[in-house]
């Protein structure tokens, strides 16, 4: 019988073993593509979704918390995502008005592959304008007696250096500017030139406008608002945390043995009561003051920040028997005191006070109303 | 006597049927294969042209990017001088009216430079001066306090930022710039510094014929070698890199003016291997808006 031998076999394994090859080259390929095209597609992802948070945290930003951070601090203003996704936005002081963002995000791929891309931005605090143009500005007449103080050459409170290294003025301002002044001998006005600038009537009737601008303004973005007439600064309150802090201000001795949420609160309270508010109490307090009516300053008080009065700031004798009987304790104010006077009833400093230009404790306070606006791109890096 | 049997064979007839049918479907697999080939290749490259005008464009972005249009020096249909930015730094002292100190490039925080070149003199500092006002001006006046300023010097040995809150996150040697003049205020320290320098970008021709769009900068006395970042383009005669200047409302100017609002970007880059049927080449056209107006 003769031997038959099969090549049909070869013939159909050869055929097999091409169409493998094809087979193989062409999943392949598309592997190779799907896999470029989803590294491609999660790059972009990571840059959008930095620039997702970046924006997010601009539009989400909280004015508290940021006012609370000290220049050169850092602490994260948003976090999200899983194991697939996340992004972060890092948020760094570098003075009182500007901060930088960093946001990150990255896109995870199992376990090996992940996309990472950062983007960074400069932005500033943009808070009401206030025509804050010396120690003391008024676009009234002011009675200031023997015993007051009014400076122009910018100094910080005392332990705040750290706090204030980026935000000190570099040339003294005005001591006093209004639009009438009766001053005593004894008193000591100094400050850029002659210390005291007064204003025309005209100027003086364009700076009333521009304080009753900045009072609305401040007003309406207050983060404390009372219709009491007496605003005592050694009165306590505990917070949410446990701490015991002044009610209305913040704590403006740095260092003391207080809890350091106190002084890390930056309020802007606004008074709405119309007639006299009292400031009282000699603990040493921060933030902001808006006052409806007229500002009474008592004895002892020490206040670090912005006073904003559409009325007259009074710094007498105590007006109630309720106040303290008279007595010589200083008041002082470190940053700026702007007042309207719109009664023209005239601002009387006759016991003895202290005002001092301090541009950091008004900047410092101020942050506490400002939103943010890009000042330009930083620039932007990508990791692998 | 052992019966022979007849063996009716049909593997030949199956054989004879199997075989053009395979062929058949391998040819198809493979008339597959190659149109796939050919459809990835050209969308690879399809895609690849894009990515590299999208690259390009990024690159001229980021030199027009924060740019005012008193950065433009100058500009033709085929070439463009700006004053691009070189470092972005965070200013952490001043120790004398004309120096600045800079926080260095440590590249593991935050806060950290960030340079795309070394510094040198001749090159333009942008400072966002402080304002001596106690309460700070209004933010819509911010572009007014940025002031251009002519570096003469820069070293390493910006010792003015050891005493600066900042410090923590400087882990290298800070930068210390030296300026030709001093600003009429000091720059606020912990506000953002940019170093700038004349960059031109053109398209060129190269030594091998081909259109290239290229970029390179001056040196201080010299433009550098150029450096081709895009190409082959098309010929400038057939608008391979465009530049154009617009008015707010889209016009191009001719000139400079203060209503120059846009830069309008165009590249074209041919495509290879492709249908003679179809467009030849791909493009981008991209508009940059400058910061501020003017």
């Amino acid at each position: 019988m003769p031997s038959r031998r099969g090549f049909s076999l070869i013939i159909v394994l050869a055929l097999m073993l091409a169409l493998l090859f094809v087979g193989a080259s062409f999943s392949n390929s598309i592997l190779h593509a799907t896999r470029t095209s989803r590294l491609g597609w999660q790059g972009d992802q990571s840059a959008r979704s930095a620039d997702a948070a970046l924006l997010g945290s601009l539009d989400t930003w909280d004015r508290v918390s940021a006012a609370t951070l000290r220049t050169g601090e850092t602490d994260t203003v948003l976090a999200s995502g899983d194991a697939s996704a996340s992004s972060r936005v890092t948020r760094t002081r570098l003075n009182a008005r500007t901060f930088l963002l960093v946001a990150s995000a990255q896109q995870r791929d199992g376990a090996m592959r992940r996309t990472q891309r950062e983007n960074g931005l400069v932005v500033q605090l943009n808070w009401p304008t206030i025509p804050a143009r010396a120690a003391i500005t008024t676009s009234g007449a002011i009675t200031i007696s023997d015993s007051a103080t009014l400076l122009g050459t910018d100094a910080e409170p005392a332990g705040w250096a750290d706090e204030c290294a980026n935000d000190r003025a570099t040339s003294p301002t005005s001591a006093l500017v209004s639009q009438g002044a009766i001053i005593a001998a004894g008193a000591i006005v100094a400050g850029r030139g002659s210390g005291t600038m007064l204003l025309t009537t005209s100027d003086a009737a364009t700076l009333a406008q521009e304080i009753a601008d900045a009072v609305a303004a401040v007003a309406a973005t207050a983060t404390i608002v009372t219709a009491d007439s007496v605003l005592d600064a050694d009165e306590l309150v505990v917070n949410s945390t446990g701490d015991a802090c002044p009610r209305w201000f913040g704590a403006a001795r740095r260092g003391a043995p207080g809890p350091d949420a106190c002084e890390r609160r930056w309020p802007v309270v606004s008074a709405t009561s119309p007639g006299v508010t009292r400031l009282t109490g000699d603990t040493p307090v921060q933030g902001v003051l808006v006052v409806a009516g007229d500002l009474h300053i008592d004895d002892g008080v020490q206040f670090s920040g912005l006073l904003l009065v559409s009325g007259a700031v009074l710094r007498t004798a105590a007006p109630s028997p309720s106040g303290p009987a008279g007595g010589a304790a200083r008041a002082q104010v470190v940053g700026a005191m702007v007042i309207r006077d719109r009664a023209n009833a005239g601002s009387h400093l006759e016991e003895p006070i202290l005002v001092q230009a301090s541009r950091c404790s008004v900047r410092l306070a101020l942050a506490a109303l400002g939103n943010p606006a890009p000042v330009r791109q930083h620039g932007w890096s990508a990791r692998p | 006597m052992v019966p022979v049997t007849r063996r009716t064979g049909s593997a030949l007839i199956e054989l004879l049927v199997a075989m053009p049918l395979a062929l058949l479907l391998a040819a198809l697999a493979v008339q597959l294969f190659v149109v796939q080939l050919r459809i990835t290749h050209e969308s690879s490259a399809r895609i690849s042209n894009h990515a590299m005008l999208e690259h390009a464009t990024a690159m001229i972005a980021a030199d027009v990017q924060g740019a005012a249009a008193t950065d433009v020096e100058s500009w033709t249909d085929t070439s463009l001088i700006v004053r691009a930015p070189l470092l972005h730094a965070t200013v952490c002292g001043t120790p004398a009216p004309r120096v600045v100190d800079v926080l260095d490039a440590d590249p593991t925080h935050p806060l950290r430079s960030i340079t795309f070149g070394t510094v040198q003199a001749g090159d333009v500092a942008a400072l966002t001066l402080g304002d001596t006002s106690l309460a700070g001006m209004s933010v819509l006046a911010r572009d007014t306090l940025e002031r251009r300023f002519v570096i003469t010097d820069v070293s390493s040995s910006g010792a003015a930022c050891a005493t600066s809150p900042l410090r923590l996150h400087g882990g290298g040697t800070p930068l210390r710039i030296t300026l030709a003049t001093a600003p009429q205020e000091p720059p606020e320290l912990g506000s953002p510094l940019t170093v700038a320098r004349r960059t031109e970008w053109r398209s060129y021709r190269a030594s091998d014929g081909a259109f290239y769009l290229g970029r390179h900068d001056w040196n201080g006395t010299a433009w550098t070698t150029i450096q081709p970042a895009l190409g082959p383009l098309l010929p400038n005669a057939q608008h391979g890199f465009r530049v154009r200047v617009l008015h707010q409302d889209g016009t191009p100017l001719s000139s400079m003016s203060s209503n120059a609002r846009f830069l309008e970007l165009h590249v074209r880059t041919p495509r290879t291997g492709v249908a003679a049927t179809g467009p030849q080449f791909d493009s981008l056209t991209a508009r940059l808006a400058f910061r501020g107006g003017r």
